[in-house]
């Protein structure tokens, strides 16, 4: 009884807390499983709470989002159906991409086509040293030492059929990029890919959160810049599972097609 | 019933996201403004966010919540979630380039009835609970943040905000959840 008592305590002390300053990964995979023993109460409760207070704090009188701004985000939003993807997707061939996207019709090709131009990033603001996905992934292996690289090895056939790539990563400069050939396309708005890195720091049942990616359908090959959540100190594995849209904070682990794992 | 606009964006209504732009767009800029006084970083956030909004505008239930809170609730989350990454970063980057927190002074506000009636629930919490509260909403401050600037222990800040909190949740009565918010 003390125990669901102090349970519950908890509970709300952790909902607080991601309600105005957010919560590191094992909090959140706390507060998942204690809400999942409180059906009563809802996870988010108090994240309302403090956006009605802040919705308080605006003006009457909103400001306006700038033209431009609104003109790069319709151009990146997707049309009804999925056709867009997160990540910024490398092609073999330019022509290749340019035919694949010409296939797809109406406002939405052109705004593939304008990103496929601009490069990953659709910010209208200078990008004079922007390096594209599989260029800043060949500076990382040609320039830091200690950069390693791992080959994705298949353990779900459905998903990855026939899959190749790998795994690029710097413990100094905390930076990685995943390649992905033949990785099965997601719809985004039904599940999306996740990234866990296993680091021989870390308790091996919280791995660290690698960041949510969607592969377009279509793409040759598609380089992933690594998002880890936090810090990578010696990592001994990297797994790709498929998750819920917007990623999960503690995996099943159910569904997981590729597995990179380094020779320590 | 005519659906809403999140529900509408939900249902691959190609024409709802930009409706869902010109509806919030100037609230989701007016609340990552607050946080991001450099044009370029509120651009990215605010392209997040719309990005946010479509994956999870299915999660919406206009039967427990508004829009405005829904898309207020993304966005803030959002947001806490640059300044932890931000936060981290600066951990262990010189003292001179942790940003400073915003001005003093708050916003000269006009607020809607629901908005007045939270503000005025919040005058029921103690002085510290409230500084507390809109020092971490209004200018997005971290724990230590607001314990260095109003010169109180990071302990106390978190009682502070704990018990606030706890307090404005049973004041409110259990406020309404939005539905899948674990976004």
């Amino acid at each position: 009884m003390m125990a669901e008592s102090s349970n519950f305590d908890r509970l709300l002390k952790l909902m607080g807390e991601q309600a105005l300053f957010g919560l590191d990964q094992g909090e959140q995979h706390e507060l998942t499983e204690l809400a999942a023993k409180h059906p009563n109460v809802q996870a988010d409760e108090m994240d309302v709470l403090a956006a009605e207070i802040e919705l308080s704090a605006l003006p009457a009188t909103q400001l306006k989002l700038p033209d431009h701004l609104q003109q790069q985000i319709r151009l990146a939003m997707p049309s009804g159906d999925f056709t867009r993807s997160v990540v910024e997707p490398t092609h073999t061939s330019q022509r290749d991409w340019m035919r694949h996207a010409a296939s797809w019709g109406g406002w939405v090709t052109a705004a593939l086509i304008l990103i496929a131009f601009m490069g990953p990033s659709f910010k209208n603001r200078p990008q004079v040293t922007q390096l594209t996905p599989n260029e800043a992934r060949a500076q990382l292996l040609a320039t830091v030492d200690d950069s390693l690289r791992v080959d994705w090895t298949v353990t779900d056939a459905e998903a990855a059929r026939s899959p190749a790539g790998d795994v690029v990563w710097s413990n100094t400069a905390q930076e990685g990029y995943m390649r992905f050939t033949g990785l099965a396309a997601n719809d985004p708005r039904q599940s999306q890919y996740q990234l866990w890195i296993f680091d021989s720091q870390q308790d091996e049942r919280y791995p660290i959160d690698g960041g949510v990616f969607d592969i377009p359908p279509g793409a040759d090959e598609v380089i992933v810049p690594i998002a880890a959540k936090l810090d990578v100190a010696r990592p001994y594995m990297f797994a790709i599972t498929i998750e819920k849209p917007g990623g999960v904070v503690v995996s099943s682990r159910e569904r997981l097609p590729l597995l990179a794992q380094v020779e320590l | 019933m005519i659906p809403s606009i999140l529900q509408q964006v939900a249902a691959n209504d190609q024409s709802a996201m930009d409706e869902c732009l010109n509806r919030y767009g100037g609230l989701v800029w007016a609340l990552v403004k607050r946080r991001c006084p450099l044009q370029a970083d509120a651009e990215d956030v605010v392209q997040e966010v719309f990005m946010d909004i479509w994956k999870n505008a299915h999660r919406y239930d206009p039967s427990i919540a508004e829009e405005s809170t829904f898309i207020a609730m993304i966005t803030r989350r959002r947001l806490i979630d640059r300044s932890r990454r931000q936060q981290r970063l600066v951990d262990t980057a010189p003292l001179t380039e942790v940003p400073e927190p915003a001005s003093d002074d708050l916003p000269n506000v006009e607020v809607n009835d629901e908005a007045a009636r939270i503000r005025e629930i919040m005058q029921q919490l103690s002085d510290d609970e409230r500084r507390v509260i809109e020092l971490a909403i209004d200018r997005g401050m971290s724990q230590s943040q607001i314990a260095e600037h109003i010169k109180m222990s990071l302990g106390t800040v978190k009682s502070h905000a704990r018990r606030g909190m706890l307090r404005l949740r049973s004041l409110v009565g259990v406020a309404k959840p939005v539905k899948g918010g674990d976004l």
